[in-house]
């Protein structure tokens, strides 16, 4: 072998051991799996700092057992809470807690609770490095609790064996429902916050037998400060109006029965007359079909008549709910939480520009418009059956 | 060793067509939606992009017309028939400095990238040299071998973009595109700004149409090629402001690197696309380097006839290196970026305009 065949060995091996090999390298054993955290507000110190307290749900796969092998007895989940006042030193401030150092790429829900959420700009800024964070995905989903939220990892999570992913399938739910709104992502929130405009997140709260997810926090764009809370109601005219919600129930009588109507499709269009901006006129048109789900009475379904009348009476009802919010909207929060901010600048792009400013505060061009709401119903379809009992003694 | 060599060191103009968008795609399809977005207002960005691309199309076309009519003779050689020897050596070498830092930027920025959102504990320098001593490998081999390398990934990072638009569409909300044309001129011109610098690359052509076989179809080719980053680019922008909607665009530092990572793949099983997104296109930032940095040594080498090719390479790496570690932060990088991009197309711009007027003036014949 000649010397310069083996300098050319010597340095191939060099290679093979210098630069081959990972310098990042994380066994997965080693990770702990955060699936969701909560945040809250934790006692002001003597300085009057506010401090945070961020709970995370870490998952211990021992525990959650294989399809075969049933985990054990404990919970297969550990929460862990720290507080501080800047999330990303409470995440240092973890790693001497626990052994397995919290890795959030799977992270699907971020809990706030409502104390936090009142508190301007702490909110946006609490948000910050959730979405600065190269490790945090923008499809994690942020509710607002009512009460401490981390009292909401704890909750017995039956059927599922994780709180948090009971919670995650809970939202997902949310397209049956019009009484809930759709679960708002740190992505979408991320355009919440560089706008101005008010928004809503979906709500929880805790129960006697469990979780309760419905209703909604308003928050106010200005300041990204939670200002008020919509009922189910509400919700419901808000979701009609913004024609958010695919499906959903709507309760109804006729002559005193009461009837179900599954709502199966819902468009809307508004139309806004700009020509004076201080009393704007707003037609809000709403367009639902669906079928007839429940029933109350006996009164034969094959006349048409009887239909159109229900026609009538749903219409009514989803005005009446509509209307309801839009007072709330107007009155009560003055806030925009219904997006027609929106259509006014894919519309009316020139008036927009001149008013957005002055939209939901000051003149409150908002509050001043007059909003029609109009309801189309159809009933398309009524079920396997005409009635299902006899015809009573009326 | 023996090294494998190819039957001739020609061409295809099909190999030519692949090696345009091979360059051009790079790091800044990465990026501009951030500077192009906040410049428009709402989707109009794919305007400026268009008519960027319209025009980045008719240069390519130029520059490859050009070259053709001198079948089989460098740029030097051309070069200096129209304008002289010195200043046809002085246009090369500002060719070269320029490829040369096509390549330290693209190193630069995919090594900050990785250790962004991939590598967070390697330093940025052994990012930036385990990347660096893969393209100084690749330029140190056969100069045909490094268009099969192109045409071997370019249909991988089609595809992957392909895929990234298809699983970013559930998210995709049409109402982030309105309103429509509400940009002013001004707004347009300063969106064109932010686009041109992600259009550079195509200067290559001055020096690779030599190796054609058939250079009458080269112009043809490079003009298609040069269409592929123009339609990439606007499916890109408009899936951006989709999924995003123009005021987080604006504020995400690389929104194609977030869409990859907002990017699902129905049915829950593989989770992170942004995994594979990162593999693939390390990949295209490896054909822009690979070529700009090829082109340099090209550049080299037609001045220094008697040094080979290995000896310019293994200087130039060194400097390479070295440069790309002078920015501080990743505003400086940026910055660097946009003026290499705009001096590169305005430099091919100026080159295109003088060889032609020259030539007219002079009456140097070009073939036909």
């Amino acid at each position: 072998m000649t010397k310069r065949n083996l300098i050319q060995i010597i340095i191939c091996f060099l290679l093979l051991v210098l630069s081959a090999g990972c310098w990042d390298q994380v066994n997965i054993e080693e990770n702990g799996f955060v699936i969701g955290t909560a945040v809250d507000l934790s006692n002001n110190d003597s300085d009057g700092n506010i401090n945070i307290s961020l709970t995370n749900q870490i998952v211990s796969p021992d525990e959650l057992g294989t399809p075969t092998n049933e985990g054990s007895e404990n919970p297969p989940f550990i929460n862990l809470t720290t507080t501080g006042d800047s999330i990303f030193e409470i995440n240092r401030k973890m790693l001497k807690e626990i052994s397995r150092v919290p890795f959030y790429g799977h992270s699907r829900l971020v809990i706030v609770s409502e104390k936090l959420a009142h508190n301007p700009e702490l909110f946006a800024s609490m948000l910050d490095v959730f979405i600065r964070d190269q490790e945090m995905r923008r499809g994690i989903k942020i509710i607002i609790a009512e009460g401490e939220a981390k009292n909401i990892l704890d909750i017995d999570p039956k059927p599922e064996k994780l709180p948090v992913m009971h919670i995650d399938m809970i939202t997902d739910n949310s397209y049956k429902s019009i009484e809930i709104i759709e679960p708002v992502t740190l992505g979408r929130l991320h355009d919440y916050l560089l706008h101005k405009n008010s928004y809503v997140l979906p709500k929880i709260s805790i129960n006697n037998d469990g979780i309760d997810y419905s209703g909604a926090a308003v928050f106010d764009g200005t300041n990204d400060k939670m200002v008020g809370t919509l009922n189910g109601l509400e919700t419901k005219g808000m979701n009609l109006i913004k024609g958010d919600t695919k499906e959903g129930m709507i309760k109804f009588k006729v002559n005193n029965h009461i009837m179900a109507f599954d709502l199966e499709r819902a468009k809307k269009r508004i139309d806004i007359k700009v020509e004076d901006p201080k009393n704007m006129e707003i037609f809000i048109t709403i367009k639902a079909e669906g079928k007839l789900a429940e029933m109350y009475g006996s009164k034969t379904l094959s006349n048409p008549s009887y239909i159109k009348e229900m026609e009538d009476k749903i219409s009514k009802k989803i005005e009446q709910l509509a209307d309801l919010t839009i007072d709330k909207a107007q009155k009560e929060l003055k806030l925009d939480i219904l997006d027609i901010d929106k259509t006014l600048k894919e519309k009316h792009y020139g008036t927009w520009r001149k008013i957005h400013k002055d939209w939901e505060n000051k003149k409150n061009y908002f509050s001043n418009s007059r909003i029609h709401v109009s309801a189309d119903v159809k009933v398309r379809e009524v079920g396997s059956t005409d009635r299902v009992k006899e015809k009573e003694h009326e | 060793m023996k090294r494998f060599d190819y039957a001739d060191e020609f061409i295809s103009e099909r190999e030519i067509m692949i090696a345009v968008p091979s360059i051009v795609i790079g790091v800044g399809a990465l990026s501009f939606p951030k500077s192009l977005a906040s410049m428009t207002i709402a989707a109009d960005g794919w305007l400026p992009i268009l008519v960027g691309g319209v025009i980045a199309v008719l240069i390519t076309w130029c520059i490859a017309k050009m070259s053709a009519s001198f079948p089989n003779q460098s740029f030097l050689t051309y070069a200096s028939r129209i304008v002289t020897k010195p200043l046809a050596l002085v246009l090369t070498f500002i060719f070269s400095i320029l490829s040369l830092q096509i390549a330290i930027y693209q190193m630069r920025q995919i090594a900050d990238i990785s250790k962004q959102y991939i590598f967070d504990q390697t330093p940025v320098e052994v990012i930036a040299l385990v990347f660096l001593l893969v393209v100084i490998y690749a330029v140190a081999g056969s100069r045909v071998g490094l268009f099969r390398l192109n045409a071997l990934f370019l249909p991988i990072i089609l595809f992957i973009l392909l895929l990234l638009i298809v699983f970013s569409l559930n998210k995709f909300e049409k109402e982030h595109l309105f309103p429509i044309f509400e940009t002013s001129f001004m707004e347009y011109v300063k969106g064109m700004d932010s686009v041109i610098s992600s259009y550079t690359g195509f200067g290559i052509l001055w020096f690779y149409i030599v190796l054609v076989k058939q250079p009458k179809k080269a112009p043809k080719s490079a003009a298609i090629g040069m269409c592929v980053p123009v339609i990439l680019y606007i499916l890109i922008f408009i899936v951006c402001i989709g999924v995003f909607g123009n005021e987080v665009t604006r504020n995400l530092i690389f929104p194609t690197v977030e869409l990859a990572k907002n990017a699902e793949i129905p049915g829950e099983f593989f989770e992170r696309f942004d995994s594979v997104f990162f593999t693939i296109w390390i990949m295209a930032i490896f054909n822009t380097a690979t070529l700009a940095l090829d082109v340099s040594v090209f550049a080299l080498t037609s001045i220094f006839k008697k040094t080979p090719k290995h000896k310019i390479l293994f200087i130039l790496s060194p400097i390479v290196y070295i440069v790309a570690m002078f920015p501080e932060n990743f505003l400086e990088v940026s910055t660097y970026g946009t003026y290499i991009g705009y001096t590169v197309f305005l430099y091919s711009i100026f080159v295109v305009i003088l060889l032609y007027t020259v030539g007219k003036l002079r009456g140097v014949r070009f073939s036909d």
